[in-house]
């Protein structure tokens, strides 16, 4: 056991706010980091080249550091335990010597502790697996902090495993605290340790470098029963009870010194939530198979069944590299693992989908646990099927959890920021705010469809709102029935800290509000979607800088839709592939701005390096450092390596802009090439042009508009609001307002199609210019498959129309032609009558194909609100009874115009 | 010592946990590299450690055998042979193997705590305590400490063993698992205000009372304070019951269990852990404490 420093001194000295004095002798090794909150005091580390004398300013304002706590023995490993401090507040520090201060200033800050039991709404940050000096657990920790923006975690937990191979002293200091140096000045953390850190580190003795870095409870300083030991502790944070177990290096034996602990820790606690958290995962299948792992075989038969008799909500472990997040289970003890009887509620948990998982107030046993394996915070893999698994994902990535009163939620942010998975916890009758719930951008004007869900009898529900992270609040409905969704329309006022808030309108006592801010803001637009149309060179020509400007001549380069390369299978378009690979190719695109840029974020996918200039100015690039057209990557992505900038505004300017981007091979034998980009820009709104003519349609029209046709853009925003601007070929909407997107290949987005054929199954008719339904003589069936993508669409949107538009061919007899949601992937240069998966039998919307020839069309909004929604959008399937063949027009029917279309409007 | 210098010299002597960490323990996926690499003794040994911690001791003999042709002074063989045989109740052999391991190096924490058992499981007290003790001073651990305070409790030395446990209980924060064996020891011997003094502190700092009640009660019933017992055991009962309102589980059963045993009203009890052991059949207390309570009350020994 680390002997603790004695606390000489803490003393109301009237320190000086600003430093009198910088250190020169000594420099720091590891910045401030916070240990062991509680309501009353906290533990301030860091450590020095040299030994010196220890000291910390501290006080409530940045400018009034008034108290000082100081310790006389010259040490490098600095522990000042602060005393005293009040509960759920805010304290400015720096950090140093008594001569001098190290580190501090108005970024370094904590918050104490919330009162014991207090049901205070706080976030936590979870990560595994991260001790890497690589780039991903770099993105990983970029992408949590991108979510989160201003509302940063109030805890850090780690399962362990933060510094690869041995946990050195050197590592730990590389590895950890440099790499995270810019939360642990703010956010306590609170790890677990892992089998690399026990290389160097010994749970008996409390020796080696991660028990000299961490302070941690082990006499149960924080809440819980004392442990006696830092390897295994618990403590209280609000109202949730955290047990952390060390599955390594201490003895897991029934009746051992640690799971005696946890049995009597359990029993003491009379916390609202228990969260345990180790390294060792007792249900996973991603670089460890959980069954035939001795330790996790261990761990679940010894260690969980205490838990769960303790009415545990959730369990968080690493060490196998992948995300995994199970149902609401219980006692899925034995080996191999089986899912028979233990799955208590197989759905999804998710307020958006089929709704929290809902538990019995207070802390039932056997009531149903939630385990998830965050062993992603740098790499992933495995094969991610564990049966009591809802979601597995074998992509690097960390984990939020937030909890509010009786709610607890968690979601998975990916190293590329998107969230791919998200579930709540309800205890007893309430209610959990589905949406927004934290990091969305809303529109002003615009309306929105505020989501939630509820456990028990709540018949009318109350809506507020508040701009200022719930300082006031400003009720936006009194009263209305609980259906789970209310369209709102977003107020005309811009905030980064808005929250909603959604209480029983008969007991305001029973609420939920968003677990952390979202934007109002004016509406960004997609100038660039992801499978837009792009002019290109890909002849292995060096164009010089020429080509960055947007009066560069681009007619004689090649145009095609993204997704644009080579060698993945996964090319709308395809480029030349050159033996050896051209080091660069180049890619071109005009957009017209009406306004003034405000903020503007790329989104794009590339494969191996990649510039962005606008306007002739660089604004981006991965992987490449060079813009000589014969210098490579400096470094092989991933296939379609995803990135995510919000870049500068200065390159933009009114009028036309051209986007150039260079993709770069990472070596002449690179065997693909990948590209595509989404820009989305915020502009200043300003007057319609004199004259200008935007389409429209009101929010409640059921009717389709009209669509901009123009190579370079394909959406439409119609408003009633005066505060519109148009200009060239782009209208922007702000106010009330339905955007109105046209998918048609050649238009926009992404279309496939193709025909199969009974007669012919395993024939792949993707490349004629017509789509056939219905059967002719004995020729056998023929149906036809349609996918437009969608993405684009925000998600949940209200749809408030949707109509495909299909050119048929000449007939003479009438016939009615059903159309049908496709359940499973079909790729359009494959799919045949064999290998086509299933489709709904029943029909999503019909059509009369009459005799003679013409457009149809057929409403298919139901089945559009459904993909817009999060079902898996697979296509349609169009097929007719066995009275005669019709011929429709196909994607690559040469008149662009008759392609299939697919109209749709919604509310954003 | 350097501490630097220190934390090596542990190092070399922790033994194979802290020699092998992090290494792959997947059996599979140790016999992939075997298949590679069929005389690697450091595999041998690590897909032996495997099988043993799987339960299967005697795949574990065989790595070994394997592992000691292949060399035959590596004393790691001697340790998983010994830790094996232990396993394997074969006590004699396992004996016989950490000793020589132990003869022939540093001695290791993980070789003495295992000889130490073995010597507890045959009942020679002393030999024990001393490989515990041994032990303690290369790992101070919860679970050592309490060791060597049961051997001393065995061989009826409760002086000794309240000192370990007083010793331990300092030395380790105040572990709970220490205080708890630090109260029965001296309730036992007696020293009955020494015990609810240290009850008294668990008290004070737990947000949930009754078990300590339950253990003050006891206390006061050794030592013939019948009055105070049971006012303690109905704080107990009450406060447990609260409880369980808001958080019905079975823990908090368990506990409600033995007030209502310490009660004597053994129907309720049993009735309350007949249901724990069928809702959580791996909580060996709860077995344990239904096998006394039907003991109690034959009526109910034969569960419907």
């Amino acid at each position: 056991m680390r002997s603790k420093l004695e606390l000489l001194l803490i003393a109301p000295l009237l320190a000086l706010a600003a430093p009198a004095s910088v250190a020169s002798a000594q420099s720091l090794v590891r910045r401030p980091y916070l240990q062991t909150p509680t309501p009353s005091s906290i533990t301030v580390v860091w450590t020095t080249d040299v030994p010196t004398n220890s000291r910390v300013q501290y006080g409530t304002s940045p400018q009034s550091l008034g108290q000082t706590a100081v310790l006389g023995a010259a040490v490098t490993q600095h522990e000042v335990t602060l005393t005293g401090l009040a509960a759920d507040t805010v304290y400015y520090y720096n950090v140093g010597t008594t001569g001098a201060v190290l580190a501090g200033d108005t970024t370094h800050h904590f918050r104490t502790a919330p009162v014991v039991g207090a049901r205070k709404k706080f976030r936590a940050w979870i990560v595994g697996d991260t001790g890497y000096l690589a780039s991903a657990p770099r993105d990983v920790r970029d992408a949590m902090l991108g979510f989160v923006g201003p509302y940063v975690p109030d805890l850090y937990l780690h399962v362990g495993d933060m510094a690869y191979n041995s946990g050195t002293t050197d590592e730990f200091t590389t590895k950890f605290f440099d790499n995270y140096a810019s939360i642990l000045r703010n956010t306590p953390v609170w790890p677990a340790l892992g089998n690399h850190e026990g290389v160097s580190s010994d749970s008996a003795t409390q020796i080696g470098p991660y028990y000299t870095a961490f302070v941690l409870p082990a006499g149960g300083q924080a809440g819980g029963l004392p442990s006696g030991t830092e390897a295994y502790y618990s403590f209280d944070y609000a109202n949730v009870h955290f047990v952390v177990l060390d599955t390594y290096d201490s003895s897991r034996s029934p009746g051992g010194a640690m799971l005696t602990w946890l049995q009597q820790d359990l029993a003491a606690t009379s916390q609202d939530w228990i969260v345990a958290y180790w390294h060792y995962p007792p249900y996973t299948r991603g670089s460890y198979n959980s069954d035939t792992e001795p330790t996790m075989i261990e761990v679940r038969e010894g260690t969980v069944p205490i838990l769960e008799a303790a009415g545990v909500d959730l369990v968080l472990a690493g060490h196998s590299h992948i995300y995994e997040r199970s149902f609401l289970i219980d006692g899925a003890h034995d080996t191999p693992t089986t899912t028979q009887g233990h799955i208590l509620n197989g759905g999804d948990g998710k307020p958006l989908g089929n709704g929290p998982y809902k538990k019995l107030a207070g802390n039932v046993a056997h009531d149903g646990t939630v385990y998830a394996v965050v062993g992603h915070g740098a790499y992933a893999g495995g094969t991610g099927d564990h049966p009591l698994m809802y979601f597995s994902e074998m992509e690097s990535g960390s984990c939020l959890i937030d909890v509010q009163d009786n709610r607890l939620s968690m979601l998975n942010v990916r190293r590329d920021g998107v969230v791919t998975d998200r579930f709540s916890i309800l205890k007893g009758p309430g209610l959990v705010v589905g949406a927004p719930d934290g990091g969305e951008h809303l529109h002003r004007g615009t309306p929105y469809s505020i989501r939630w869900g509820t456990s028990g009898n709540i018949p009318t529900v109350r809506l507020e709102y508040s701009t200022n992270d719930g300082a006031s609040w400003t009720t936006i409905t009194a009263s209305t029935p609980n259906t789970g969704r209310y369209t709102w329309t977003v107020p005309q006022l811009d905030s980064t800290t808005a929250l909603i808030r959604v209480s029983d309108a008969a007991n305001a006592f029973v609420a939920d509000e968003s677990n952390a801010g979202f934007t109002i803001e004016t509406t960004p637009q997609q100038v660039i979607y992801f499978g837009d149309y792009w002019t290109y060179d890909d002849r292995g020509i060096d164009q010089g800088t020429a080509w960055r400007a947007v009066s560069f001549d681009d007619s004689g380069w090649k145009a095609g839709y993204a997704e644009l390369g080579f060698g993945d299978a996964d090319e709308a378009t395809i480029l030349t592939k050159a033996t050896p690979s051209y080091p660069s190719a180049y890619f071109r695109k005009v957009i017209p701005l009406s306004g003034a840029v405000t903020s503007a974020t790329l989104r794009l996918i590339q494969d191996d390096g990649i510039i962005v200039w606008v306007n002739g100015t660089q604004v981006f690039s991965k992987f490449a450092t060079s813009s000589a057209y014969a210098d490579f990557a400096t470094k092989a992505s991933l296939d379609n390596e995803p990135a995510r900038a919000t870049i500068a505004t200065s390159p933009f300017v009114v009028g036309s802009n051209v986007v150039a981007v260079m993709v770069k091979q990472s070596a002449a034998a690179s065997t693909d090439l990948s590209f595509d980009l989404e820009l989305s820009l915020t502009t200043a709104t300003t007057p319609p042009p004199s004259g200008s003519s935007s389409s429209s349609s009101s929010a409640s029209s059921s009717s389709s508009s009209s669509s901009v046709s123009s190579s370079s853009s394909s959406v439409s925003s119609s408003s009633s609001s005066s505060s519109t601007a148009s200009t060239g070929t782009v209208t922007y909407g702000g106010g009330n307002a339905t955007a109105c997107v046209t998918f048609q290949r050649g238009l926009f987005g992404a279309v496939r199609d193709a025909t199969v054929w009974q007669l012919s199954p395993t024939w792949n008719d993707s490349a004629n210019e017509s789509l056939y339904t219905g059967q002719q003589g004995t020729g056998g069936f023929r149906e036809a498959l349609l996918w437009f993508d969608l993405s684009s669409i925000p998600r949940e949107s209200p749809v408030v129309s949707a109509v495909l538009t299909i050119d048929q061919g000449y007939k003479a007899v009438s016939t009615v032609i059903r159309v049908h949601e496709i359940f499973t992937p079909w790729a359009e240069a494959t799919v045949t009558w064999n290998n086509l998966g299933s489709w709904d039998s029943l029909v999503s919307g019909s059509f009369t194909a009459a005799s003679g020839s013409g457009a149809r069309t057929v409403n298919l909004t139901d089945l559009v609100q459904d993909w817009v929604d999060g079902v898996p959008n697979h296509g349609m399937l169009l097929e007719e009874n066995a009275v005669e063949r019709t011929q429709l027009r196909s994607s690559e029917y040469v008149t662009a115009s008759k392609r299939p279309k697919l109209e749709v409007c919604y509310l954003y | 010592m350097p501490r630097a210098i220190l934390i090596a010299a542990l190092m070399l002597v922790t033994g194979a946990a802290a020699a092998q960490p992090g290494a792959p323990t997947d059996v599979a996926a140790l016999s992939r590299r075997l298949a590679e690499r069929p005389g690697d003794v450091d595999l041998l040994l690590q897909r032996a450690q495997a099988y043993r911690r799987l339960g299967r001791p005697e795949r574990a003999l065989a790595d070994l055998r394997a592992a000691a042709r292949e060399a035959p002074a590596r004393r790691e063989v001697l340790l998983e042979r010994g830790l094996t045989h232990a396993a394997l109740g074969q006590t004699a052999l396992a004996e016989g193997d950490l000793g020589r391991f132990l003869e022939a190096g540093p001695p290791t924490a993980e070789a003495l705590e295992a000889r130490g058992k073995v010597r507890e499981a045959g009942r020679r007290w002393g030999p024990a305590r001393a490989d515990y003790e041994a032990a303690l001073k290369l790992r101070p651990t919860p679970d050592l400490h309490l060791a060597r305070g049961r051997v001393d409790e065995a061989a009826g030395d409760l002086e000794a063993a309240a000192r370990d446990y007083e010793e331990g209980l300092r030395a380790l924060n105040g572990a709970v698992t220490l205080r708890l064996a630090l109260i029965r020891v001296e309730a036992a011997r007696g020293r009955h205000d020494r015990a609810i003094a240290l009850i008294g502190e668990a008290l004070a700092a737990s947000p949930i009372k009754a078990d300590w009640l339950l253990r003050r009660a006891e206390v006061h019933a050794a030592a013939g304070r019948e009055d105070a017992a049971a006012r303690d055991r109905f704080a107990a009962l009450r406060d447990i019951e609260d409880h369980l309102e808001r958080r019905p589980n079975d823990l908090g059963r368990l506990t409600r269990a033995r007030a209502l045993l310490a009660m004597d009203r053994a129907d309720e009890a049993i009735a309350d852990l007949e249901a724990i052991t069928r809702s959580s059949p791996r909580l060996a207390e709860a077995s344990v404490l239904l096998d006394a309570a039907r003991k109690k009350n034959p009526a109910r020994r034969n569960p419907p």
